[in-house]
């Protein structure tokens, strides 16, 4: 049996070992909440845990690792963990433990230069991963500023069009967009 | 030093903690707090013990007597609140509430579990007013309260948006916002406030709205809005200040005049009252609708609230008609006839001009809500409406916490929208109606310090509107509150990109058909109308 198939078959225990430790690096007193309750609109947090664990482990195990698929299954979980009270490196770890687990399913099965070809691929995979979750967690970032700015605009937009009335001049950028 | 792995960064940790939640404490840091209001804005409105400090400062300059200050604050209101007693002490701790708090779904900090957030008042409580805390103290939940309890305080009491959807599932109806509204006034007792909430209050205190916006250049910022409103319709509306005499005074937040996209909902307002010809004038001394008193403490709600009552005795007006908001009606049907009531002699239960329906539920305070008003106008036919004008938008609800919950405002805004609107979806059943989420951002939280934990607390709805996207190509979400016009646009840009956010009278608007218009072309944001540009 081939690595992958091997992996294919762990892949429900895979699955559910990943979510625990995702929902692991919420306090003890979540953890019971975030594992239990199924309503995906009670519990956002844990459904979508779940879900994007699901994806991104079977789109790891696929023929190919398919960008549309991974991509917003990434974005379900670090869109969560980038505005919560988690560092960077905190928020992150989670794709990269995913290696953890793989290796511990693996290692028992390791017997060929094939094998330990195919676990080195699929790891790599997991860092494609992984950037692609870096990219988002910037983006998402990037956005929490952007709505910083924003919302002062919006807050102030009559004021600020009052003032270019007395000014007879434009404030800042052009206001045509965003009144 | 060595670099953690994954593995050291996630630090999972399976056992119990060791600590109770007695002894962890909150790590206040920028970013986890909103900042301090400022001592000459606390001087200005005579505010207890108005000093200078700094949240991320081990030392927050308390009053040398600050224990005594809590210990009387709390006393005092425990004699004065029978409600806040019996709070205290009728929980048993089922954890009904635990998990139905939005900031607790969307953070996982189990402080914001309400139970466990009132548990942090209720400890103190013990401890110096019950029997079995004072001889057991720890072991009958009882704590002495220190200062870093004040801290645990000032962090958890402002990561609650006194939206009340915990009280729903609380089997004995404990009203967790009033908990809240309770150990904010505390704080405020030591000089502890926010300065979101403070300066607005200071300015509505001086000028009447929260932007301080003086009487002229409120009402040219009004003007600009007719003059919006004639390059889109043709129609020109000179709407009255100030003008005694008149049967309705209208109060709307400041925000619907100043800030985008609120202003597209105050345009609707002129519209609607200028088609049924409404005899009513606005005022620029009653130019806020909303009551940051409510996010202080009961005196400050009550100061700001007066002027409603103030101004329609001034201008001799029957009854008042209130525009879409949140917390302001709160203020309104649950403690205005009882702090400025009753109401003056010139005014009268409210009566519609154009159908004759009596507003037998505005009785007391003699204020509707602009979407009974509406709602009532639509059932009997009085407007002419195009909804296909609206065709662009398929659109969601979101039921603002205090009307909902507050005031059971549910139907109204409903069909309301199902008039003027041709798409209309509705979000899943637990998040909506009584049972909805907050916006994560209202009773003075919508400042851009704490946009993460705005976030946190908006994922709930978020979530919800995310589901209606992807599932119905909703991208309007419809509401009827101020607050949530500023605070939905960045949740929706967070967590449902693609989604914009509309006042229920804008899309009001856009539907109607005025006598006298020129075709439209455009909505009220001029922008074209797809299938209705000028040839």
């Amino acid at each position: 049996m081939s690595i992958q198939e091997h992996l294919q078959e762990h892949r429900e225990a895979i699955t559910a070992e990943w979510v625990e430790v995702i929902y692991g690096t919420y306090p003890f007193d979540t953890v019971g909440f975030l594992r239990s309750q199924a309503d995906a609109f009670s519990n956002p947090v844990g459904a979508k845990t779940k879900k994007a664990a699901e994806t991104i482990i079977s789109a790891l195990l696929a023929q190919e690792l398919d960008s549309e698929v991974v991509s917003p299954a990434v974005d379900e979980l670090i869109r969560v963990r980038a505005i919560q009270k988690f560092t960077p490196e905190q928020a992150m770890a989670v794709l990269l433990y995913l290696k953890n687990i793989i290796r511990k399913h693996c290692t028992p099965k390791l017997k060929t230069t094939a094998d330990f070809m195919a676990l080195l691929e699929l790891e790599s995979r997991i860092d494609s991963v992984t950037l692609v979750g870096f990219r988002i967690y910037s983006e998402c970032r990037d956005k929490v500023q952007q709505m910083r700015v924003d919302e002062f605009k919006r807050k102030h937009s009559q004021l600020l069009r009052r003032a270019e009335r007395i000014l007879e001049k434009p404030v800042g950028e052009p206001d045509n967009e965003n009144r | 030093m060595a670099m953690p792995t994954p593995e050291e960064l996630i630090k999972i940790n399976y056992n119990t903690p060791v600590e109770s939640w007695m002894d962890t404490k909150p790590e206040i840091v920028p970013g986890a707090v909103a900042y301090p209001a400022k001592k000459d804005t606390m001087e200005g409105l005579h505010m207890p013990n108005p000093h200078t400090w700094d949240p991320f400062e081990e030392d927050w300059n308390l009053p040398e007597n600050w224990e005594e200050i809590i210990y009387n604050g709390l006393k005092e209101r425990l004699e004065k609140y029978r409600s806040l007693k019996l709070f205290m002490d009728i929980c048993v701790r089922c954890g009904a509430c635990a998990d139905k708090c939005h900031f607790y779904i969307g953070s996982g900090d189990p402080k914001n579990m309400p139970v466990l957030r009132a548990e942090l008042l209720r400890s103190v409580y013990r401890k110096d007013f019950t029997l079995a805390g004072k001889i057991l103290g720890k072991l009958a939940g009882a704590r002495k309260l220190d200062k870093e309890v004040i801290k645990e305080w000032f962090y958890y009491f402002y990561q609650c948006t006194e939206c009340r959807r915990c009280s729903l599932y609380c089997p004995y109806g404990i009203d967790t916002a009033e908990v809240t509204m309770m150990a904010r006034e505390l704080l405020h007792e030591l000089g502890l406030g926010l300065h979101w909430i403070m300066d607005p209050v200071s300015n509505c205190n001086r000028t009447g709205n929260h932007l301080g916006i003086t009487p002229h250049a409120f009402k040219e910022i009004v003007e600009f809005l007719c003059d919006d409103i004639e390059e889109i319709t043709g129609v020109r509306i000179n709407p009255p200040f100030n003008e005694p005499g008149h049967e309705v005074l209208f109060i709307t937040p400041s925000g619907d005049a100043f800030a985008d996209p609120g202003i597209y909902t105050f345009m609707g307002y002129l519209m609607l009252f200028e088609e049924i010809g409404l005899d009513y004038t606005l005022s620029t001394y009653a130019s806020e609708g909303g009551n940051f008193g409510l996010f202080t403490s009961s005196k400050v709600m009550k100061k700001l609230n007066a002027k409603m009552y103030a101004e329609a005795e001034r201008l001799g007006s029957k009854w008042i008609l209130g525009g879409e908001c949140g917390h302001m009606w709160r203020v309104i049907n649950q403690y205005m006839s009882t702090m400025n009531g009753p109401a003056p002699a010139c005014m009268e239960t409210p009566v519609s001009p154009i159908t004759g329906t009596v507003f037998q539920n505005a009785a007391e305070t003699k204020m509707v809500h602009i979407t009974e008003f509406t709602a009532d106008l639509i059932k009997h036919d009085k407007l002419r409406l195009d909804p296909s004008r609206n065709d662009h938008l398929r659109v969601t609800f979101h039921d603002s916490c205090n009307p909902a919950r507050a005031m059971g405002l549910l139907e109204e805004p409903r069909e309301v929208l199902k008039a003027v609107c041709n798409n209309f979806f509705e979000m899943p059943e637990n998040t909506i109606r009584e049972q909805t989420f907050c916006c994560g951002a209202g009773s003075g939280l919508n400042t851009d310090e704490i946009m993460e934990i705005r976030m946190r607390g908006a994922l709930p709805r978020g979530n919800a509107l995310r589901y209606v996207q992807e599932k119905h190509d909703v991208n309007t979400m419809a509401c009827i509150c101020a607050i949530d016009r500023a605070t939905l646009p960045p949740l929706a840009d967070y967590w449902a990109p693609g989604v914009s956010i509309y006042g229920t009278h804008e899309l009001v608007a856009n539907a109607l058909v005025m006598k006298g218009e020129k075709k439209r072309t455009m909505d009220l944001r001029q922008e074209d109308l797809p299938g209705m540009e000028d040839e």
